[in-house]
Order: structure tokens, then sequence, then C-alpha cells
């Protein structure tokens, strides 16, 4: 009895010896949930080179639309004006107009030594790397190490890889406190360097915590910043790209105690997840070439011209009232005109013919001569500021807004063309390429003397604004 | 009989102001077309309609007549001539194909929104083979005079300018010629047919074409300067004009400003610069010859040594007294 029950005990004993020996018990990392990268713009960095007939001295850039090596961007598509990109290697230029697929145009002109066939011509898209994910255990003070696909070889020269974000240098990593979370500045080392070789050919991002950790927290990761400093350089296309196709590439996150030494000790909790990039969609629209025109009162007591309105006028009409012997008396209208004819625009004016008095008697109220007694209804007229022996009808003009060219200037008066005496109307207000809102006064002047017939006079000007051709 | 008391009042308040409303007047005109620029090439016996899209951005209704306006000339920035008097005898070959809006005859439209005008160009077979310029005026009208008025009563006018070509080719051939091509301002001097320009200052260019032809003409082209070679050392885009028959257009760069070329220490010696036009239906060429030497740093120089030999002159010429040793 004694031998059985030693043999039962020492069978027992080799069974839980076995049992424990050899079939240890498993740990499993829990998978961290719900995992995001959300970058701040999805658009690539662009890659491309220089073709001839691309010269120094000129702001026109043409492409190569195929690929060689590194460089992979071989359309305009990934360009929008305004995006600063660097040709040559040295300088930057800032994109003026894309004309077609394979040219654009800068705003400067390429300077000796960035027009050469081949020369690289890079756009950098750095978006903020947002990423968020939630935890799967409670790691007392541990950290999260966050990689970053990067390329296999100069993977932080500044330069747009095609296969990883690119280093840049420097980043900055920073992660949001939340309950049992709280963090300190997070730690990013490039590819390659110590302490970031195992897995390869990623960056590396540890954000360390003080705290008891929670199951399923909510954690936000920041990797760069949403102004572009200190922040990756986003993939230009991949080499094995189909065009209009993003480029996706694996991001992973790891949750480690704190003593644990990545790459070497097992985390506690892991995940991984997709990020892509892709061209920026260029919006365009059709705007139809206008052009439009505006007629505008001014009241009385208006300062125009270095003239004070004695009347309020109308958009349609100049009403002068009753006018006193030997004495200026002053109106104006305001012109506004717009167009986006490339050729700019042309107003003009022209009376039907003097101020009239139709009565039996038909009298007239002459056209000025100005002060000199010279001016016309052409050339650039001439200074009118005595009423007394200098009676008649004029106007001059005052820029509002905008630098269109006027004639007369301000302080300059002339009479109308008209109609009646076969004169062509005059230019008044002219601009040789497109144009927003630019606007003028017309100030209108007018005396009479003692011989002037009493009754009500009137006439007619019309103004034309027409794009020049 | 409360009831009576109320509402006769109020019938008399509202009676009062329907009878006593003011004419409402607009605060402005504000008028508006597209497209400004029609540029057409026809045969003869064809039809083509434009449309075109009149807005009144007033607060108020608008009063307008459409009229086509010959004109055969035009100034030197692409501005018609124009004379409303004027007459021509394919005015007949455009009508509105609008139902209710007819050439010369007012139509009204409402404040703040647009009017579409169908304007069809009809050329008879037998037209005559040449060029139409025209101008799609759109005028404020009014019909009744303002006997109260004692001054100058406004019209306005919105024009949209018409560039036809009745022809049997797609590009009938004209003439046209780059004149008046020269340096306008920089630092430079003109011996013979050659300019020396210093070679840090930069020059500015104006230059007119004449169309001397029949039809119109654009001018595109370049504005390059070169050294010896067919490289060019700048290049320049010609802002894409229309230039009518028997007339002249300043030239402009792709941003509406006179060419510009500011060489650099290293561009010393002869250079090339030429406008050169190319287009579907004329050619035209000119070039000057400039030759880029530091101007201002041999002035500088010159004068520099002027002034030390100065100097050294008057310094060379003071006299030693000697000592007298008898004293």
């Amino acid at each position: 009895m004694n031998r059985v029950r030693i043999l039962g005990i020492i069978t027992a004993a080799s069974l839980i010896g076995i049992n424990l020996f050899f079939r240890p018990s498993f740990s499993f990392a829990a998978n961290l949930t719900s995992m995001r990268d959300t970058l701040s713009t999805s658009r690539m960095s662009f890659s491309g080179r220089v073709k001839t007939p691309s010269i120094a001295g000129s702001g026109h850039v043409y492409i190569y639309t195929a690929t060689s090596g590194n460089f992979t961007s071989i359309s305009t598509d990934g360009l929008k004006p305004g995006d600063s990109v660097q040709i040559g290697g040295t300088n930057f230029y800032t994109i003026a107009s894309i004309v077609n697929s394979s040219e654009f145009t800068v705003t400067t002109n390429l300077a000796v030594g960035d027009a050469d066939d081949g020369d690289a011509i890079y756009f950098r898209s750095k978006p903020a790397h947002i990423i968020t994910f939630n935890t799967a255990s409670a790691v007392n003070g541990g950290f999260f190490q966050v990689l970053i696909p990067a390329a296999s070889s100069n993977s932080n020269d500044t330069v747009p890889d095609i296969s990883g974000f690119d280093f840049n240098t420097t980043i900055t990593a920073t992660a949001t406190s939340v309950p049992n979370y709280t963090f300190i500045t997070g730690v990013a080392t490039a590819s390659g360097v110590s302490g970031c070789t195992s897995p390869a050919n990623f960056h590396c991002f540890e954000f360390h915590y003080t705290g008891p950790g929670a199951i399923g927290a909510g954690i936000q990761l920041f990797i760069g910043t949403s102004a572009g400093t200190n922040t990756p350089v986003a993939p230009a296309p991949s080499a094995a790209r189909i065009a209009s196709q993003a480029d996706a590439y694996t991001f992973k996150v790891y949750n480690f105690t704190n003593n644990a030494q990545p790459g070497v000790s097992s985390s506690t909790d892991d995940g991984a997840g997709k990020v892509a990039v892709i061209e920026s969609v260029r919006v365009s629209a059709t705007v139809d070439p206008s052009i439009t025109f505006k007629i505008e009162a001014v009241p009385s007591s208006t300062s125009t011209c270095g003239l004070t309105t004695s009347v309020t006028t109308t958009s349609a009409a100049v009403p002068f009232g009753v006018l006193s012997i030997d004495t200026l008396r002053w109106a104006s209208q305001k012109i506004t005109v717009s167009t986006n004819a490339v050729s700019g625009y042309t107003v003009t004016a022209v009376e039907n013919e003097r101020l009239s008095n139709l009565a039996s008697s038909p009298s007239y109220i002459p056209n000025t001569t100005c002060d000199s007694g010279t001016c016309t209804y052409t050339g650039a007229g001439s200074g009118w500021v005595t009423a007394a022996a200098h009676p008649g009808f004029g106007y001059t003009l005052a820029i509002v807004s905008g630098t269109p060219t006027i004639t007369p200037t301000v302080g300059n008066f002339r009479r109308f063309a008209s109609i009646t005496a076969n004169e062509q109307p005059t230019a008044i207000m002219t601009n040789a390429a497109i144009a927003s809102a630019q606007a003028v006064y017309v100030c209108y002047q007018i005396s009479v003397d003692a011989t002037q017939t009493a009754g009500e006079y009137e006439n007619q000007v019309t103004y034309t604004a027409t794009a020049n051709f | 009989m409360k009831y009576k008391q109320i509402l006769i009042p109020i019938l008399y308040i509202v009676l009062f102001g329907f009878f006593t409303a003011t004419k409402v007047h607009a605060e402005s005109y504000n008028l508006s077309v597209s497209p400004p620029l029609l540029r057409v090439h026809i045969l003869p016996g064809k039809a083509i309609t434009q449309v075109y899209t009149i807005g009144n951005s007033d607060i108020a209704d608008q009063t307008l007549v459409a009229s086509i306006v010959p004109f055969s000339q035009a100034d030197d920035n692409g501005n018609p001539v124009l004379n409303p008097q004027t007459t021509a005898p394919w005015l007949g070959y455009f009508s509105l194909a609008n139902s209710e809006i007819k050439l010369n005859e007012p139509f009204t439209i409402r404040a703040g929104a647009t009017e579409q005008l169908v304007l069809s160009l009809t050329v008879p077979p037998d037209a005559s083979l040449g060029e139409i310029y025209a101008t799609l005026m759109i005028s404020t009208y009014t019909n009744s005079i303002d006997q109260n008025l004692e001054g100058t009563a406004l019209k306005a006018t919105i024009g949209s300018n018409l560039l036809i070509t009745i022809s049997s080719e797609a590009y009938p051939d004209t003439v046209l010629k780059i004149i008046d091509f020269n340096p306008t301002e920089g630092s430079f001097l003109k011996i013979g047919n050659i300019y020396f320009a210093d070679s840090i200052t930069a020059m500015k260019f104006s230059a007119l074409v004449s169309n001397e032809g029949k039809f119109t003409a654009d001018t595109k082209g370049v504005f390059r300067v070169t050294k010896g070679t067919d490289n060019p050392v700048f290049l320049d885009g010609i802002l894409p004009l229309n230039v009518i028959s028997k007339s002249q257009r300043i030239l402009v760069n792709t941003n509406g400003a006179p060419f510009e070329f500011t060489p650099t220490l290293s561009q010393i010696g002869n250079h090339q610069i030429s406008l050169e036009i190319k287009t579907e239906n004329s050619n035209a060429t000119s070039t000057i010859e400039v030759f880029f030497f530091p101007l201002k740093l041999s002035l500088g120089l010159l004068l520099t040594i002027i002034i030390i030999s100065l100097i050294v002159k008057t310094s060379g010429k003071s006299t030693i007294v000697p000592l007298d040793n008898n004293k």
C-alpha cells in the first residue's frame, strides 16, 4: 500500500512538474483599438525634374513626364499656384500658375543653375500626424512607442522619399494628458539612429507618462505641428504607384512598461493602422470674362477733387439748380469699373451739346476754356479757379481707388467732347490690365456771367465703358 | 362705432400713403456685360449665335436699349473709336433672337437680375470678305424728359466689342510690323545702330505693332535676349492682343507691363534683344543690338582716377622752402 501511495504521489508531482516546465503559460499582448493616424493634409510631396527648354532668366518651368529613380512626380497634378517649390537644390520659388500637366510658371525667374536639364524639383508636404487609439490594458507609468514608416536610406535629409516619411531633422512630439495618463514631451528618433533600429525602416516616437493607466482610455498623440514646422515630410509618389490612387503606409503603436527596451522587450499591447497620401485635388472653375460699370450719386458738401460739392447729384442727373453770377458751382459723381479682360478697359465721355436753353431764342452756357482760355476737350486740361470773366461748364477727375489712368488729372479742367460739333468721345479713365473696382470722381464745375440769358439750361453726358480688345 | 372710429383714420392714412408715394429712383447705375469681347471667324453663308449676359446690380429696375455700333478705328490700347451715329451696310447681319427684346428697342432688367441677349449673326453667301468691327452697346434709356432738371442728364453705356472676320480661310494673311522698338528706361546711349548700356541697370523697352493688312491678327510671341548663340539668356511672353486692320497696338508683356531686362555683371558684350510675333496669319520680328558693359562702374572709376590725379598734382606743386643757415 505504501508503495502505491508513493508511486501515486511521484506520478502526480511529475505531472505537475511537467505541466509547469513544459507547458508554460502564454500571455498574449492585447490589441490597441480604434487606431487612426489622421494627417492634417493627405497631400503627398512632389519629387520631379526640370526639363529642357526651361532656362535661367525665365519663369516658365517644364518637367519630365517619365520617372527616374526617386523622381517619381511626373505631372503637375500635385502642384498648385502659391506652392513653394525648391528647384535646383538651393533656391525656392513660388508657383504662379499651372500651364498644363507638364509645365508651370513661377513668380520669379529661375536663377542660373536652377534650370539645368534634370535639376530636382521638390515640394515638401508636411502634414501633422494625430495618432488616436484606445488602450487595451492599464500599464502603470509606461510609454507608448509610435513607428512611422521611413525609407531604407536617406530618411533624414529633408528630401521627400518615395517609400516613407522623411524625418526632416527635428520633429515635435507631444501628447494630450487624460485621466490616468500624464504625459511628458515626446522623444523623436530618426530611423537607424541608436534606439530606433528594430524594426528597421521606421522613425520612432516615444511618449512617456505617469499614472496607473486604464483600459479603454482614449489616447491622442501628436507628431509635428499644424504649421508644418518640426514635422515629417510626406512621401512623394511611390515607384509602383498608380495615378490618382493613394499610397498607403503602415504605422504601428506599442504600449510598453516603464523600463522596457523597444526592439528587445515585448510590448504589453500593440496595434497597427494605415495612413495614406495622395495628390491634392486641384479645383478649377471657369470665370467668364466680363466688365462692370457703375455710376453713383454724391451728396452736397462732399469733398471731391479738392472741391466741396454744392449740390447733390443722382446717378442720372447733375442738377446744378440756380446759378449765381460770377460764382463757381460744383457737383460730383463717382464712376467705378471692374473687368477681368486681360487688356483692361476704357471709359469715354461725350456731351450731346452745350448746356442749352431751347426757348424761342436759344441760348447756351459755353463750354469752359479754363483760366488760360485755351483748354479744349482733349489734352491734359488746365487750371480754372476764377469765375469772373471765365464762364463755362467743364470737369476734372480724381482717383478714388485703384490706379486707373485719368485725363484730366485733379485740378486740371477741360470740357466734354460734343456730338453736335462732330467730336469723338474722349477717354477719361483707362487701365491696360484687369481691374478690380477702380473708381474716380467726375467733378463738374460751372459758372455764368452777367450776360447769361435767364432760363433753364440742360444737356446730356454719356459715359461709355468698354473692355479693350 | 368703436370700429368705425379706428378704421376710418387707418383708411385715411393708407389712402394718403398711396397718393403721395414718391417715385423711387435708382441710387446708381450698376451694369455689367459678359463676355466683353467676341472674336469670330466665319464663312460667308454661315450664321452663329452668341449669348450675352447683361446684369443690373442696382436696387431698382433699369430700362435699357441694345444697339450695334460699327467702328473702324481704335487707339493704341485697343479702345474703339465709337460714334453712335455711324452706320454700316452690314448692320443687318445682326439681330436678337430673343422673343421679347429687339435691337434699338427698350427692355427692362429687374433690380439685382440678369438678362440674356441672344445675338445672332447671319452672313449672306455673297457677303464681301473682310472684317466687321462693332460694339454691342447697352445704354440706359428714358422715355420722359425731366422738366424740372436744371443741369446735365446722364446716360450710362456699357459695351462689348465684336471682331469678326469673314473669310473662306481659317487664318487669312495680314501684315504685321513691329515699330518703335526702343529702350525707354535704363542707363544707355546710342551710337549709330547700337545701344551701349550699363550691365547692372535694368532696361525697359517699348514697342508698337502695326497691322497694315486687311485682317485682324493677335500678338502671340516672345521678348528674347540672346548673346551670339541661339540660347536665350532671358525670355518673356508678349501679351496676346488683337490688332485690328489698319491700326496699331502697344505691345506689353504677359503681366501687362513694359518689357524689362536686368543684365548681370557677367553679361558683358554684344546682345541681341528681339520681339518675335508668330501667329497663324502673320509673323513679325524686330531686333536691336545692345552692348552691355559696366558703364557706371567705369565712370565711377574714371572719376576716382581724375580726382586722385588732381589731388596728386596739387600736392606735387607745393614748394619746399629751404632753411636759411645764415640766421
